[in-house]
């Protein structure tokens, strides 16, 4: 089989499968508003009915700035937000300023460590919710799964903030996005900053891409920082 | 006795909501399609809006009244347009139907679809509060002190009562005509001593006044008008026997009642019973399956009570008595009362997941804390209401969490003008405002007229920050950290957090926040926003009074 026949039926084949994917989804695709942000995610865009991850080092990296930015910008098209706060640390000011509608915000400050993850599930689960997103550090397999099921039943996006160390971990979603920091010089004038993000796994794709963002204290505003080449990863598996 | 709450709909909401009381309130709801104002404060009659009037031109007429542009407006003084909630008004006035209760045992509703007066039984009342009249003055005094406008009359009759209430005035032995046409009286000719009508006097009393006074139906009071035939002493000097085959037999019925010529009936509100039930195992048993069935059974029993009535459940009060220990009782709260047994026992569950029970079990009880009417809404045929749905949706997810977790663990957050950090919003629970959903973006495109001149009076919408400007997370408490600044009072160059150390390669501040004198203890803080090396942003603030240095929130 020569390599042009093989490339399309491999592309054939993805299709297929990401199309048997959709069909059981009832949602459809959200872009993220920030186009470089679509342009890493398999579909371009994020799925309805799925779970993200968005992974950080430090505590401070922007991870949470960012996964706000984006539920903002999926609430725009309807339905409530779900914030698992159980540490309590959840400020409501700076997410209004980041355009999360806090009149369809429900913020659940659980008790104890087991019950976030049921709670999550349950927005999950409802088709009331647009976005629900938490805190979460280690994750059993089972958990996770049955997670992902939620989501896939109520339509709904869930963001699951986590730290770097459980990216050795199994994952069900279908994306995981690596954020960090980028320091920069010279005197901090506005409040803007910049964010290296990774794709590092995503279903329906090979990761690896990268892209840099710049955020903009004008009202949450995110563009594309530079594009770097399309790296390494992507080419072998294309056969390269 | 008649007690006549004046414009019952907006008292009610004034007295709910006092902030109300300064601006022109006015109450609409949808009459065959169109929105129709039903109900107008004084503040808003003043500006021309009476009840009747599309709510357009009303809007018009309130706006347009204002002086210069709408953001320049005071926000005390705006006009408020809000829907009318006739099912609430009335559970407010059988509330004080039977908080009446305390003057006598017979207080009723009077007979109307949107009922706004109380109608007393006083037989045998009276001596006890040191006759009829100083009972009638007791009333309205404990009416006004409660923060609502009456006005009682005392009669022999249901009718003349009513009659004079809305309609009459004594002035000098003589009986006026308050108003000699339909509308209705203004709070000046309101005073705090009843008006009472001597006995086998009502003829005489109710001659003078309007037709209006006699409780009689629109179409009969427009055919009424159109004979010219506008006081009382007018029906009355017409042959008796006439009277039915010209205006219908409601003009006739309703001129008896009032002279006390055929009797009429009180039903007095009754308070609401508490409906219980309960079970006792022989022998006690622990498996919580059995238990669970004998809720469901329980439950079941409860419903079949509830039916006739057109309620449903909204509080659910569960006891389990057990052999080892002290009985366990929860409670299970809905937001909208339900008759649904599968979705009442599925919040049952939820509770028993979380109890702990020692032992074996020896009884069960159940009893209904708050029953409420059900809500009907109409279904459609072809295309289903996303937003609706999507709401009904919420509300099962507000009440299985808040079942769950307790209600103060699912919050609504709500922003506050304070400029201290830690006060800028507060939370409450989502069961308090019923699971109500905000305005949904399609729904609001919708309305975008009612939009702007319809804020909900409670929420407060605004967004003084740009954003980035807070960080995400903030510390229930700041956290008091070590900080290295190269000069005394200036900004910070190290910090330690957590066992690691930071240095700082840029910094934005100070940002001083200086307020909450009131609270009893003075906040003065400079605040900096610090950027790392390795590129975490971190909030920290320094006191000015004795330069300790603290962690209050990270840019996650």
């Amino acid at each position: 089989m020569n390599r042009a026949s093989r490339s399309d039926t491999l592309r054939e084949l993805k299709e297929r499968l990401s199309q048997m994917a959709l069909s059981r989804r009832k949602a459809g695709i959200f872009s993220t508003g920030i186009a470089a942000l679509d342009w890493l995610l398999p579909r371009k865009g994020l799925a309805g009915g799925t779970l993200m991850e968005w992974l950080h080092e430090d505590a401070g990296a922007g991870a949470g700035t960012l996964a706000l930015i984006v539920a903002g910008q999926v609430l725009q098209q309807g339905g409530a937000f779900v914030v698992m706060d159980g540490k309590r640390e959840f400020y409501p000011p700076a997410a209004a300023s980041l355009g999360i509608p806090l009149e369809h915000t429900v913020v659940i400050q659980p008790e104890n460590t087991r019950d976030p993850v049921w709670a999550l599930e349950q927005a999950l689960r409802s088709s009331a919710v647009a976005v629900a997103l938490g805190w979460f550090g280690r994750l059993d397999s089972c958990i996770f799964r049955r997670l992902q099921l939620a989501a896939e039943a109520g339509g709904g996006l869930g963001f699951l903030l986590r730290p770097l160390a459980c990216q050795r971990e199994p994952s069900w979603a279908d994306a995981r996005l690596l954020v960090k920091p980028l320091p920069q010089s010279g005197p901090l004038q506005s409040f803007g900053r910049r964010l290296h993000v990774e794709m590092l796994h995503c279903r329906g794709g090979f990761g690896g891409e990268v892209v840099e963002l710049e955020l903009s204290d004008e009202a949450g505003h995110v563009r594309v920082a530079s594009q770097l080449a399309h790296p390494t990863p992507a080419k072998h598996a294309a056969g390269a | 006795m008649c007690v006549w709450l004046l414009n019952w709909p907006i008292q009610r909401l004034q007295n709910m909501q006092p902030e109300l009381r300064s601006r022109p309130l006015v109450l609409y709801a949808a009459v065959r399609g169109k929105m129709v104002v039903t109900a107008v404060s004084q503040e808003a009659r003043r500006r021309g809006v009476v009840p009747g009037m599309s709510l357009a031109e009303a809007n018009a007429l309130l706006w347009t009244a204002e002086r210069g542009p709408t953001c320049l407006t005071p926000h005390a003084s705006r006009p408020a347009i809000l829907p009318g909630d006739p099912q609430a008004d009335r559970e407010a006035l059988r509330k004080l139907a039977v908080w009446c209760q305390r003057f006598s045992p017979t207080v009723a509703l009077e007979e109307a679809e949107h009922p706004h007066s109380l109608l007393l039984d006083m037989t045998g009342c009276a001596h006890l509060f040191g006759g009829e009249t100083a009972l009638a003055e007791q009333l309205i005094d404990a009416f006004r002190r409660h923060g609502y406008v009456t006005r009682a009359a005392i009669a022999d009759t249901i009718g003349a009562a009513w009659a004079v209430a809305h309609y009459g005035r004594e002035v000098s032995g003589e009986w006026l005509v308050v108003s000699s046409h339909y509308s209705p009286l203004t709070t000046h000719h309101y005073s705090s001593k009843p008006v009472v009508v001597p006995p086998t006097e009502q003829a005489p009393a109710l001659s003078s006044l309007a037709v209006a006074a006699l409780r009689l139906s629109a179409d009969v009071r427009e055919l009424l008008d159109q004979f010219d035939i506008r006081r009382i002493s007018q029906l009355l000097a017409l042959p008796r026997a006439d009277l039915p085959s010209r205006f219908g037999f409601e003009v006739m019925h309703r001129l008896d009642q009032a002279l006390g010529k055929i009797p009429e009936l009180l039903i007095p509100e009754r308070p609401p019973e508490d409906v219980e039930t309960s079970w006792t195992f022989d022998p006690p048993v622990s498996d919580r399956r059995i238990i669970e069935t004998v809720f469901q059974h329980l439950l079941e029993q409860l419903l079949e009570r509830l039916r006739p009535a057109q309620m449903g459940i909204q509080q659910l009060h569960c006891s389990l008595r057990t052999i080892a220990g002290s009985p366990i009782h929860f409670q299970v709260s809905l937001l909208q009362s339900s008759l649904a047994v599968q979705h009442l026992m599925e919040m049952v569950r939820l509770h028993g997941e979380r109890i702990h029970v020692p032992g074996e079990v020896s009884a069960v009880a159940m009893r209904i804390v708050v029953a409420a009417p059900l809500e009907f809404h109409q279904a459609r045929i072809f295309d289903e209401d996303p937003g609706q749905d999507r709401s009904k949706q919420f509300r099962v997810l507000i009440e299985r969490l808040s079942n769950r977790l307790g209600e103060k663990a699912i919050l609504r957050p709500r922003l506050r003008p304070d400029s201290q950090p830690e006060f800028a919003w507060h939370y409450e629970p989502w069961s308090a405002s019923r699971g109500a959903w905000g305005v949904a973006p399609e729904v609001r495109n919708q309305k975008s007229e009612i939009r702007d001149q319809a804020p909900c009076p409670l929420t407060f919408d605004f967004c003084p920050l740009t954003s980035l400007l807070r960080p995400p997370l903030l510390k229930p408490r700041p956290l008091i950290i070590s900080v290295v600044s190269i000069v005394p009072g200036g900004p910070p160059l190290r910090f330690q957090w957590e066992g690691r150390s930071y240095l700082v390669s840029r910094y934005w501040g100070p940002e001083r926040i200086e307020t909450g004198w009131w609270r009893g203890v003075d906040v003065r803080r400079d605040y900096y926003h610090v950027e790392t090396s390795t590129g975490e942003r971190f909030w920290l603030f320094r006191t000015v009074a004795d330069e300790s240095w603290f962690l209050h929130g990270v840019f996650a």
